[in-house]
């Protein structure tokens, strides 16, 4: 049998330059280890490069246990855009923090490559293999900083429960496979098709496990208690990556799951996801309002986020009808990749040497000292609050659209109360940046270049999807999973 | 032409952030972009032929995105055109009281200014209901910078306030649009389309809700006005007539142009309450504006009771009512915003906004004192001057409406008289109070000072073209009633009933 490879060409790419940049991690000298870096966004333009020569494709290899559509090549799109972004956030970071090892962007890479084929497995077992694949090199990644009790602790505290939570999922892929008979999800989907009034308490034991393992790693409410402390410890280009790509990965994979392989069960599914939805909303955005560490605030931003796409969770069908979901979840993620790691990467160059100075109080007067970092930070947080004429805007609003035709106008309301409550915490910053003078614990910085690019990236690309967001939205409307 | 409407006040933001380096240059070019902006619209104000929205004559549509039935669509009527002259006249206002007013990086702020003229120039002129939405949230933004930098003590206070008012009602409404148009038959976020195929009267009633209490935080309607002593009390004086003047009347035009052809059954059905909350309001905040001793913030409470006027001819669903409302809006903007530049002129002279300190205007500047006469009396509705005209239109209005609602109407016009004389004779009259005795007088006692060292030029400039359009208006109201009677006409068919 011929194997496929172009199938996972672009994960490819990744994982043979992952290989690259180790290698010459062993004949550089230590002061060339930039080079590193610069391999490494090469090995992930290459890999955009490939996504973009295959976007017409749709096929599936290695035995239908790998699918390559719209909604694979979309996703990984949007994890290589977080690889570069976090690659140009992370070259001064760890010279700052003297940890410029060359394992890191191995590692980096290893994440990204586990993602992306977490989002084009089509079964079980790649689905858990992917998985791993990127936790493991998250495990390291988030304890980078050896010297840094807070980086260990979050390693730690993730190694913990990631490991927990990932047992559930494997309990509850076993059980499903138990009952159905097949790890690959059109087969289960098949079986289930004929055996649709079971009943079964093991498949739905099954259901609720792997949905709590994905919940763990989606960070809904109430899986999310490990998400602050660990985002507020790792070194802050991981939490970027983390914030998004994680969660990208375990939306793309549970829909794929869900979606596909388990329609039957949709009314029973789909209930638990409304009760997520909600109490993430709900609680967090409500945490969000009483920090008053930046990162931390931002960290449980993310939970309240992980909220709204579980609203376009909830509305999937993936038959690309008007009220479908699928595509409101893919355009949020691009948009809220850009925010999000743009956010934390000014939270980065605030942060300096040991990320001491991410208190709301070191924003103080921010606007005087550095008016174009504060401008883009303003940027970043008012379209994270959803202001027009950013693209934070869209975001939400294709979202709410799409519960609104689903008929599910309870689910937007409470999505828009919620809204108001973000306004507060992200207006809070900007209160700081803008309206309060600097505090004696204010001393001057440089922004490097490298960060520099990749907060420009991140705001030139809010505006222009806030202003003519019709070209990428298109393509999330064209995005559709192979059936 | 509606593209250049619309384009100007960012291009001339961006112009004056990037070039306006001085105090001086960034004034210049914004007073020069800002009146390039009102004979752009004056242009298009003498063109007006008594168009309506359907019948398309001033009309840019073009697909904006397409994935989201969103288009770009603007169109300009009768009642629109009135707005966005008022914007345009008061923006230059704006500028030359912050000229003269605030000094600290007069660039950002100026073009903060120009972004909220082009954002609400978007909100008056966007016929698409997202398109409006997104205006009408991107106002928000500079608004939050020029409460919360350019301020009082608790300017951070207010602006938050505003935001997180306004963000409440603005919200529900976006889910009022989207289940608009999940609702409509064929789905669309177009004006006239929705126009033309109304929403049944049971559904109608919910979406109306979201809408109006969007429009009526903005407005500061009864019970939602509680915004409006601190934000006007804190903001900086320029920001304070642009706010007062303009911001408060997207809620008046919301009501207008969406809540009453949009949700006809729905406005019949809640317009007696609406006329009730109204009349609270005029009376309400008539007895703040008694209760206070700042000058600025009475003549912010004022503002209250006036909104409530514009708010009961709009829901009196008569066609003088809303005719008038529309007149009002435009005469409440002039006039507010004449009074709060005459505030700024009185603090920043004597250095005190409490009336227990001021008096003896009228001895030391007469010219000044005159012109506050003006403002006032066109404040409490003299006629000869604007404010008549528009209450008793609206006046005559409620009273074919609700003869109730309109009695206490009239009773918040003869408090209106009171608060109004008590500003006035208490910064004017007697003799001259502690704060003017304080402030540093090179003249000997008993003399006045010449016309010029009352007033620098940028005051005169910033306060008589207002006081030429008060008596203009009150004079010869005909020119500016017949755009708002044509629009009243149109909304009317669509209410269906009492001509």
């Amino acid at each position: 049998m011929i194997v496929d490879y172009t199938v996972i060409l672009p994960e490819l790419i990744v994982a043979l330059s992952a290989i690259v940049v180790m290698l010459a991690d062993l004949f550089l000298p230590r002061s060339q280890r930039r080079a590193l870096a610069y391999l490494s966004l090469l090995g992930l333009v290459a890999a955009f490069i490939a996504v973009i020569v295959l976007r017409d494709d749709n096929k599936s290899g290695f035995s239908g246990s790998v699918v390559l559509d719209g909604f694979s090549l979309f996703t990984s799109g949007i994890f290589l855009l977080v690889g570069i972004l976090t690659v140009l956030l992370s070259i001064d970071y760890l010279e700052l923090e003297h940890i410029n090892l060359g394992e890191y962007y191995v590692l980096v890479l290893g994440t990204i490559s586990g993602m992306m084929l977490m989002a084009a497995a089509n079964s079980l077992i790649v689905i858990f293999l992917a998985l791993e694949l990127f936790s493991i090199c998250i495990y390291v990644l988030a304890g980078f900083e050896r010297t840094r009790d807070r980086s260990q602790e979050a390693a730690l505290k993730y190694f913990l429960l990631s490991a927990f939570a990932s047992a559930f999922l494997l309990y509850g892929m076993a059980l499903t496979y138990g009952e159905t008979g097949s790890t690959s999800l059109p087969a289960i989907a098949s079986y289930l098709k004929g055996h649709v009034a079971t009943g079964d308490p093991i498949l739905y034991a099954g259901l609720a496990l792997m949905i709590v393992g994905f919940a763990f790693k989606m960070s809904a409410v109430p899986f999310h208690t490990w998400t602050p402390d660990v985002y507020e410890g790792s070194p802050t280009p991981i939490t970027a990556m983390m914030s998004v790509g994680t969660k990208l990965a375990a939306f793309a994979a549970f829909l794929r799951l869900f979606v596909i392989a388990l329609p039957a069960l949709h009314a029973h599914w789909v209930a638990l996801i409304w009760l997520l939805a909600m109490l993430t909303m709900v609680l967090g955005n409500l945490a969000a309002v009483v920090q008053n560490d930046v990162k931390r605030m931002l960290a449980y931003s993310s939970i309240a986020h992980a909220g709204y796409l579980l609203i376009a969770v909830y509305t999937a069908r993936g038959d690309g009808s008007s009220g479908d979901g699928v595509p409101s979840l893919l355009f949020y993620f691009v948009i809220y990749a850009l925010m999000n790691i743009g956010a934390f990467g000014v939270v980065a160059a605030v942060g300096r040497t040991g990320e001491a100075n991410t208190r709301l109080e070191h924003f103080a007067g921010l606007a005087r000292r550095q008016p174009w970092l504060s401008a883009v930070m303003a940027l970043f947080l008012f379209s994270l609050a959803s202001f027009p004429p950013t693209a934070g805007f869209w975001g939400k609003f294709y979202v709410f659209q799409t519960a609104l035709q689903a008929g599910h106008g309870e689910l937007a309301v409470v999505g828009v109360l919620t809204s108001v409550v973000s306004v507060y915490y992200y207006l809070r910053v900007i209160f700081y940046m803008y309206f309060r003078p600097s505090t004696d614990a204010a001393l001057p910085f440089t922004v490097p270049p490298a960060l520099w690019t990749s907060l420009i990236i991140s705001a030139g690309g809010l505006i222009v999807l806030g202003l003519w967001p019709s070209g990428v939205l298109t393509l999330a409307q064209h995005a559709m999973l192979l059936h | 032409m509606l593209q250049l409407e619309l384009i100007t006040p960012f291009a001339v933001a961006i112009a004056v952030l990037l070039l306006g380096v001085t105090h001086r240059a960034a004034v210049a070019i914004a007073l020069l972009g800002s009146l390039f902006s009102l004979g752009v619209t004056i242009a298009l104000f003498s063109k007006y032929d008594g168009a309506t929205l359907s019948s398309g004559s001033w009309d840019v549509s073009a697909p904006w995105i397409s994935a989201l039935h969103v288009n770009f669509h603007l169109a300009v009527d009768g009642m629109s055109i009135l707005f966005l002259l008022l914007t345009a006249i008061l923006t230059p206002i704006s500028v030359l009281v912050a000229g003269s007013t605030q000094r600290d990086r007069s660039n950002v702020y100026l073009s903060m200014l120009l972004f909220l003229q082009g954002a609400l120039i978007g909100v008056f002129m966007s016929i698409d209901l997202v398109l409006f939405y997104f205006f009408w949230e991107a106002v928000l933004i500079p608004a939050y910078f020029m409460l919360g930098i350019w301020g009082g003590e608790r300017r951070i206070y207010a602006a938050l306030k505003y935001v997180l008012y306004t963000m409440v009602g603005s919200l529900l409404m976006l889910v009022g649009i989207l289940l608009l148009f999940a609702l409509s038959t064929p789905h669309s976020f177009d004006l006239l389309d929705l126009m033309a195929h109304p929403l049944s009267p049971d559904v109608q009633r919910p979406v109306f809700l979201a809408f109006a209490l969007a429009f009526g935080i903005k407005a500061a309607v009864f019970p939602f006005h509680s915004w409006v002593p601190d934000v006007y009390g804190e903001a900086s004086p320029s920001t304070a007539i642009i706010f007062s003047g303009v911001l408060s009347k997207m809620g008046i035009y919301g009501f207008l142009r969406f809540c009453l052809p949009l949700f006809p059954a729905a406005a019949h059905y809640y317009a007696p309450l609406i006329l009730v909350l109204a009349a609270i309001g005029i009376i309400y905040g008539a007895l703040l504006a008694l209760d206070q001793r700042d000058i600025k913030r009475l003549v912010a409470c004022s503002s209250i009771p006036h909104l409530g006027f514009i708010t009961l001819g709009i829901f009196s669903l008569r066609s003088q009512g809303i005719e008038g409302a529309t007149l009002q809006a435009v005469n409440h903007g002039i006039t507010i915003a004449a009074l709060f530049a005459l505030v700024a002129i009185i603090t920043t002279k004597w250095g005190a906004a409490d009336l227990d300190k001021l008096g003896g205007l009228a001895v030391k500047a007469p010219i000044v004192a005159a012109i506050f006469l003006v403002v006032s009396l066109s404040a409490l509705g003299m006629p000869g001057l604007n404010g008549f005209a528009g209450e008793i239109l609206i006046l005559i209005g409620t009273f074919q409406a609700n003869a109730a609602d309109a009695v206490v109407g009239t009773i918040g016009v003869v408090l209106a008289s009171a608060y109004m004389l008590r500003l006035f004779q208490g910064v004017s009259h007697g003799p001259l109070g502690p704060a003017g005795k304080a402030s540093p007088d090179p003249l000997p006692p008993g003399t006045v000072a010449s016309w010029w060292d009352q007033l620098s030029l940028a005051e005169y400039a910033s306060v008589l073209p207002l006081v030429v359009l008060m008596v203009w208006i009150g004079v010869q109201p005909a020119g500016w009633l017949d755009p708002a009677l044509s629009y009243a006409n149109s909304v009317l068919t669509a209410l269906g009933g009492h001509p």
